[in-house]
């Protein structure tokens, strides 16, 4: 049991380090979501149509809310290591 | 200073003779003639007099700076050994510059001249009486901009700094495009070009914070004089402000929100026979100018993003007091851009979380430890500082009054910015923004600095307003300057390039460094083989500069001020490193003196205790510097344990003769 538990536990730093999976998805999340929200701002700054900042803020939550955990979950990795 | 119109001003009544050819005054009206003469005179003055005033007193300043020994300085800093042609010529400069605002019609590009002559006297001060780059920082952040340059990559495990390498990057390419072997090239008069280029961005940011056309003059003038801080050296700090002034510019100038603030809403729903005469006109007018169109915005979007993204890799607390300064403006209604907080928070959380990694690793928990502790930042900020020599402590408290003086005249115009028509929050809460700061963490007790630099623009702005007038804070008329208030102002102006040069340059026997110190460490790099111990007996000295991963490095400040050789030779035998050395010199004794209250005798006491130890071996001496290398017991054991070996160097040369290849 307790082998097993560190074996999670390593997996998951792991997936947490460079490279792994939960510090790759973050990165390219918050890259998407940097990317999608100056877009916006170009967006409304030429005073586009209202349907088009409802797809960008559709994409927009998910991906914040992704890079949002995984910053959280780094943050929380490096004060536990 | 009023001035004659041509106009209403009594010409000379000249008639042409009977003759044609000649011209002949009528007896009785010689006395206009010369009242008109005085008039022309007083409006050829008024025209010329600021420039002239300003150029002689740049030259003089610029001649009796030859004379400035800055080795005889005390612990009051530069003021003790400048003469006074230079502050008397520094303060007729502020004077000149104010007379020129005071003027009924202003012209800018000439202020703008003025304002760069004041800057001049002001700030390069240090560069012009020091023959070497000041601060001993300086040499540090050259050392990482050389590793750049070496080694084509960046060490973040080195040192903290390195986890935002920005800065160190852009110097070592500008150095290397400019030719030159050492980003120290461009340290030299880094604290003047910096303060000049903040010039433009203060202008804009001022501009669009007022109507008024001489409010902006005034209160720039009164940044460089307040701007005691002293972060503007070759840092990332000094280069972020820059940065960070230049995204307040664009948005505050290009993205004013649509629509008034909340507050001014609330007022314009009382009836307009309620309110004074002209506050229901002032309230129909935003200050500021026109907002370009809108191709430019999204460029200037597009540019302040770039600018930020440049900010964040550079320094660790700029990020987050621009990002603060951001969120005040909208909720000041003064910023339209609602997502570029969330577009900054993305990209400074990305780049702390993922490229930092080296600094979190071992430094997270304690930085975390500090949040919240207000208590203990403004006790490391403020009280811990408080010692030193007496003369420090004096400096000190001169900056501490100063700057609360300087707050309670911003608290002044803030609350009169609030109260009278148009109510205006923006100056105010962006002096407020960066306090939050003070909850997060101490940054090394230098925090308070930090938010007093980055409140700075707008504590002067604020305070600026109470010398201009509250009327003509308001008016979007030019309008001369009463004279009582330019007097009281030219009063201010004076104290206050005195007050500067206590304040800024009062550490300033702490930053020097001098040529002999230089030479003492090349000479410390040539001796030392790479990977030795190099010991100082306190960081404050020009090392680091180059080759910085090749050392390891430590300062004995405390020991030293123990007074005990053995526990410096202690500290120095470790087998981990096949050489040590011991290196001593006069701005670490300036360091202890100045800062820690070291007994004047109590430096050449550690020297003399040193010269007699068997444990060190002297092997370098000049005026200012001292270098020893530690004797391992075997060694001493073979050679006899010779006392005293190094009372036979002589000056300015080394015994040891090995050097790096």
């Amino acid at each position: 049991m307790t082998l097993a538990g560190n074996a999670v536990v390593a997996r998951i730093a792991d997936e947490l380090g460079p490279g792994g999976m939960v510090a790759t998805f973050g990165l390219v999340a918050g890259v998407l979501v940097f990317g999608l929200l100056v877009g916006r701002e170009l967006l409304r700054l030429r005073d586009a149509p209202d349907q088009r900042f409802e797809v960008v803020d559709a994409a927009l939550l998910p991906l914040l809310l992704a890079f949002a955990v995984a910053v959280a979950v780094r943050l929380y990795g490096l004060l536990a290591g | 200073m009023r001035e004659v119109s041509p106009a209403r001003g009594p010409f000379p009544q000249i008639e042409p003779s009977p003759t044609g050819g000649a011209i002949e005054l009528v007896p009785s009206r010689r006395a206009g003639f010369f009242r008109a003469a005085a008039a022309r005179g007083a409006q050829v003055a008024a025209a010329i007099g600021a420039p002239l005033v300003t150029g002689v007193s740049l030259a003089v300043w610029a001649v009796a700076l030859r004379t400035v020994d800055v080795r005889g300085m005390d612990d009051l800093g530069l003021v003790s050994v400048l003469p006074p042609a230079v502050l008397v010529a520094s303060i007729l400069m502020v004077v000149a510059y104010l007379a020129e605002v005071a003027r009924r019609s202003l012209r800018s590009r000439l202020l703008a001249l003025l304002l760069a002559a004041v800057i001049v006297a002001l700030y390069a001060l240090p560069s012009a009486v020091e023959s070497m780059p000041r601060i001993a920082v300086t040499w540090f952040h050259a050392g990482f901009g050389e590793h750049v340059m070496r080694t084509g990559t960046v060490a973040p495990e080195l040192e903290a700094r390195f986890n935002w390498p920005g800065f160190f990057i852009l110097s070592a390419f500008i150095t290397q495009i400019g030719g030159a072997d050492n980003p120290l090239r461009l340290a030299h008069w880094a604290p003047l070009v910096f303060n000049l280029l903040y010039a433009p961005a203060l202008l804009v940011i001022f501009r669009a914070l007022t109507g008024d056309p001489r409010l902006p003059w005034v209160a720039i003038l009164l940044f460089y004089l307040a701007n005691w801080i002293g972060q503007d050296y070759f840092a990332p700090q000094a280069m972020t402000y820059l940065l960070h002034l230049t995204v307040l510019a664009i948005v505050l100038a290009a993205f004013p929100a649509r629509g008034p603030s909340p507050l001014a809403r609330l007022i314009r729903a009382v009836p307009k026979r309620w309110l004074r005469p002209g506050v229901a006109a002032d309230l129909a007018q935003r200050p500021g100018r026109g907002v370009p169109a809108t191709t430019r915005r999204s460029g200037l979007f597009v540019v302040t993003v770039l600018v930020f993204a440049a900010i964040v890799p550079s320094h660790q607390l700029t990020p987050f007091l621009t990002t603060a300064a951001i969120v005040t403006l909208i909720l000041a209604r003064r910023c339209s851009l609602l997502t570029l907080p969330v577009i900054m928070a993305v990209a400074t959380a990305a780049f702390i979380t993922y490229l930092t990694v080296p600094f979190l690793a071992g430094h997270l928990g304690s930085v975390l430890a500090e949040v919240g502790d207000v208590g203990a930042t403004v006790g490391s900020n403020v009280t811990q500082r408080i010692g030193g020599s007496e003369q420090h402590r004096f400096v000190v408290a001169a900056r501490l009054v100063f700057a609360v003086g300087l707050w309670l005249v911003a608290a002044v115009g803030g609350l009169r910015a609030v109260m009278s028509a148009p109510r205006d929050w923006t100056a105010v809460l962006l002096v407020v923004s960066p306090f939050p700061m003070l909850g997060l963490q101490a940054y090394g007790g230098e925090l308070l600095l930090r938010i007093y630099l980055f409140s700075l623009p707008f504590t002067a702005f604020l305070a600026a307003r109470v010398l201009v007038g509250e009327r003509a804070a308001e008016s979007v008329e030019p309008r001369r300057l009463a004279v009582p208030r330019t007097a009281v102002a030219v009063i201010a102006g004076a104290a206050l390039v005195l007050s500067l040069m206590v304040t800024r340059y009062g550490n300033e026997r702490v930053d020097l460094m001098t040529p002999d110190e230089v030479a003492a460490v090349e000479r410390l790099y040539a001796l030392a083989p790479f990977g030795s111990l190099l010991v100082g007996g306190a960081g404050n000295m020009p090392w680091k500069h180059h080759h910085y991963e090749q050392y390891d490095y430590f300062p004995v400040t405390d020991e030293i001020l123990q007074g005990d050789p053995n526990a410096v030779a202690d500290l120095m035998l470790d087998r981990r490193y096949a050489e040590a050395f011991l290196i001593l010199t006069r701005s670490q004794r300036a360091y202890g003196e100045v800062l820690f209250g070291l007994p004047p005798d109590a430096w050449p006491h550690f020297e003399s205790e040193l010269a007699s130890s068997p444990r060190f071996r002297l092997v370098y001496v000049n005026r200012d510097a001292r270098i020893y290398q530690l004797v391992r017991a075997e060694e001493a054991t073979s050679a006899g344990g010779r006392p005293g070996f190094g009372a036979h160097v002589a000056d300015g040369r080394s015994l040891a003769g090995r050097g790096r290849p």
